[in-house]
């Protein structure tokens, strides 16, 4: 089967004022497989927005290929723009004067659906997105949560394959932003494959099957949230609550140990080479009465925070 | 041909639909049709202060006839809108593709333009003194249509400059308007300017057609009044190429260095 | 601070932002293309003596355009109900701030007539001399005042009516006819002079054209019609806002724009 996303060598670059040019893709290579979801991570402008504006076709490439479900973006944009629906975040790009369900029929007729099959999934989709008691209301009076859900659903209208959603969740609460997630597994389950754009690392642990880490245009990482760590090194880890001064020392020591991270709290983080390792330190502190002990594994934000590095809020 | 329609009529919604957050029915006719009309008067009462009966004419039926141009040019307004509110990337990648819409969004005012230019030709000339004969006077009517679509091209092509460039739309608005407004034959004939003025205003809308609502009225054979006809249209059709390239330019360059995606 | 401190530093505030938003500058791209709309007409008839009319005209279509353009742009964007409460809290005169920041707007108004000049004098040859310049000048700064008094009451009547663009389309050419800024009040029908004579502009522009052709017989009672009237709108326009703001503070709607 071919992939739903496939780019080689992808590279983009923007002409800025006083001529300086600014690559915000570089040489990047990924694969999405159908039906998967994929989270692309990044700080801002890291090039996420890029990437996604290429492979809906608003935004050429540089140079290096994109497809998606093996249509070239450029060559054959306009088979992309069939199988491809484009989600933005934010407050932008609806009607405001228009209702809910008005927005989607005038996009349904820009997608050249006749007006019947428009009108019955413009109410589907109202009905699935939960927007199905406000269908009638002008989308002016609706909050940011709303406004998302709606984007959702005008994405959907043409039944894309594929979709791309950028920064679907950013400023909605947990609540909305939980629901969201739930309809976007439950679009995946009828077969959709999606490339989700965010710097919400605990959305994309919790969504994604896999993710691809990219920073100043550039592929850090891709794999799967879960064992992401591994892309750390082959390191693990040995979690301690408040084991006392005089344990770090000789901990340190140990064969096998990388590192010992002090941590919130007076907790304690060694870092390990291997299984191997991690068995021993455990044995160790058994010896030592230490029962809190436990072996852990590197969060993705963990993994985010090393890869991208401490550059707090500069961009 | 269907889609096209659908595209219209959505269009048409969306665009009335803005439309009634700012008038409703009430202040429409007593805000805007009374400006309007109060706009043509002005220019009407001038012509008989310094002319005669036969300037008034004139000044007034070329103010009646402009009120289209200056309504379909309202276009410009309703796309750098499109701007504003982000939709363009979504805009380009759909198959009908940018330009439908890019043509369609101001459609509203070409509906109102062809209501205040036909209400003002009815109600101002009986009220000033200056009756038209009627009933060839009727014969306008399809004229002011014709006038309307080429206006709303050349609005359309304006437009794609005030895309470009933010803020700018209330200045090409009434730069587009008020050039027609000044040199297109309304209030003084355009043999009063110097040659080369003479000869680009040809290029505007308005200017071929309000002579042939004069000729019409002044009972020109039907051959020279069609000429003129022949000539506002094909200034129409130029104006809807260039709005087509203006925008398809748009798309491609905005495709290349990013800037659709911009809030401008 | 003193109050011409206050009222320079409403002018800076103004200027600042009239420059960065370009539509500002929408009077001074309107007035050299009314100024040939009319000046052609007027030569095209052969009528030499309305010249002035015509140069005049476009000047006070700029001053009426700038004060509505003030009072239904400029206020409505800074969300000027919000800011007027906090205004008549502060310690400093309400009135002078404004003056300061509508006296801006006019200043950019009057450079209509400036521009006007110069096409009726570049473009067709035709530089207007003005026989009374002392009267002149009063009479400009007259005007000045009572679109300074015009901006402040509109300001207050958009703001209570809230169908800002409505009037703010609708307010220009019934009161160019009214104002007798082009064809003289006293070329319209009877029964419209009285309505005429409540617009400041229809006193402004019989008092400038005399003042060109050296006719200003009369001037100043009319100097005086100016100035009540400048004075009537300012008074009412303060007085409309404070109930307004009073209305707002009862029902709790301070700060809704």
């Amino acid at each position: 089967m071919e992939p739903a996303v496939h780019t080689r060598g992808l590279r983009r670059t923007y002409t800025r004022r006083r001529r300086a040019t600014v690559v915000a893709l570089d040489d990047l290579t990924l694969t999405v497989a159908q039906n998967e979801i994929h989270g692309l991570l990044g700080p801002n402008g890291a090039g996420k927005t890029t990437l996604v504006e290429i492979l809906s076709t608003v935004l050429l490439p540089s140079a290096g290929t994109a497809r998606v479900l093996g249509r070239d973006v450029v060559a054959d944009a306009g088979a992309v723009r069939s199988l491809v629906g484009l989600v933005l975040g934010g407050d932008r790009g609806l009607y405001d004067r228009l209702t809910a369900r008005r927005n989607l029929l005038f996009w349904g007729a820009l997608y050249r659906l006749d007006g019947r099959t428009a009108r019955a999934r413009a109410d589907a989709l109202l009905e699935r997105v939960g927007l199905g008691d406000r269908a009638g209301d002008p989308v002016e009076g609706f909050s940011r949560g709303m406004r998302q859900r709606l984007h959702l659903a005008r994405g959907l209208l043409h039944e894309p394959r594929v979709l791309f959603l950028d920064e679907p969740t950013s400023g909605l609460d947990p609540v909305a932003a939980a629901a969201f997630r739930g309809l976007v597994r439950d679009l995946r389950a009828e077969g959709r494959t999606f490339l989700l754009a965010t710097h919400d690392m605990d959305e994309a642990a919790a969504l994604c099957d896999r993710v691809t880490l990219i920073d100043r245009g550039r592929m850090l990482l891709t794999g799967d949230p879960a064992s992401a760590g591994r892309f750390l090194g082959d390191g693990e880890c040995v979690d301690l609550d408040d084991p006392g001064p005089a344990l770090t020392g000789p901990l340190e020591l140990l064969p096998g140990v990388t590192g010992v991270e002090h941590r919130d709290g007076g907790a304690l983080r060694v870092h390990t080479a291997g299984r191997d390792a991690t068995r021993r330190v455990l044995a160790w502190l058994l010896d030592r009465d230490v029962l809190t002990a436990r072996r852990g594994r590197p969060t993705l934000e963990e993994v985010y925070l090393r890869a991208i590095g401490d550059r707090g809020m500069r961009v | 041909m269907r889609s096209v329609l659908r595209i219209v009529r959505e269009s048409l919604i969306l665009g009335f639909a803005e439309m009634s957050a700012v008038y409703t029915w009430r202040t429409w006719t007593f805000g805007w049709l009374v400006r309007l009309l109060c706009q043509a008067t002005f220019y009407a009462l001038l012509g008989r202060y310094v002319g005669d009966g036969a300037t008034m004419r004139y000044v007034l039926v070329g103010n009646i006839v402009v009120l289209a141009c200056l309504e379909a040019t309202i276009v410009v307004i309703s796309l750098a809108g499109e701007r504003r509110i982000g939709t363009l990337p979504l805009l380009a990648i759909t198959p009908s593709g940018h330009l439908p819409v890019y043509l369609g969004r101001g459609l509203q005012w070409t509906v109102t333009g062809l209501t205040s230019s036909l209400v003002a030709w009815c109600v101002l000339p009986p009220v000033l003194g200056v009756p038209l004969p009627w009933p060839r006077a009727a014969y306008a009517a399809p004229v002011i249509l014709l006038i309307l679509a080429s206006s709303y091209g050349y609005g359309c092509a304006l437009a794609g400059v005030a895309l470009r460039t933010r803020g700018v739309e209330w200045l090409v608005l009434n730069l587009a308007y008020g050039i027609v407004m000044t040199f297109g034959g309304v209030n003084v004939p355009v043999t009063v300017w110097p040659a080369p003025l003479r000869i680009a205003v040809n290029v505007l809308p308005v200017v071929h057609g309000l002579q042939a609502v004069r000729g019409i009225l002044d009972g020109a054979p039907p051959g020279h009044v069609l000429r003129l006809l022949g000539a506002e249209a094909l200034v129409g059709a130029g104006w809807y190429a260039v709005a087509a390239l203006s925008m398809e330019r748009l798309v491609s360059a905005g495709r290349r260095d990013g800037s659709l995606g911009h809030a401008g | 601070m003193s109050a011409l401190r206050l009222l320079w530093q409403a002018v800076r505030l103004q200027a600042a932002l009239s420059r960065r938003s370009p539509e500002h500058a929408l009077v001074l791209l309107i007035a050299p293309m009314q100024t040939t709309t009319l000046l052609a007409l007027t030569l095209a008839a052969h009528r030499a003596d309305v010249v002035a009319n015509a140069v005049l005209a476009p000047g006070l279509i700029g001053l009426w355009v700038a004060s509505l353009d003030y009072a239904g742009r400029i206020v409505t964007e800074d969300r000027w109900a919000g800011r007027f409460a906090a205004l008549i809290a502060a310690p400093v005169p309400f009135g002078l701030v404004v003056a300061g920041r509508v006296a801006t707007v006019v200043l950019v108004g009057t450079a209509a007539f400036a521009e006007s000049w110069l096409v009726a004098a570049l473009g067709f040859g035709r530089p207007l001399t003005v026989a009374e310049p002392g009267t002149f000048a009063i009479a400009v700064a007259v005007t000045c005042l009572a679109a300074i008094g015009t901006a402040t009451l509109l300001s207050a009547v958009f703001v209570v009516s809230r169908a800002r663009d409505v009037l703010q389309n609708s307010l220009g050419y019934p009161f160019y006819i009214l104002g007798g800024i082009l064809v003289p009040v006293a070329a319209l029908p009877g029964w419209l002079h009285p309505f005429s004579r409540v617009v400041f502009l229809s006193w402004s522009a019989d008092l400038l054209r005399g003042a060109v052709h050296g006719d200003t017989r009369g001037w100043p009672w009319a100097v005086l019609a100016v100035l009540a009237l400048s004075a009537a709108s300012m008074a009412a326009g303060l007085w409309l806002t404070r109930r307004y703001v009073d209305r707002t503070r009862r029902e709790g709607t301070v700060g809704f724009s």
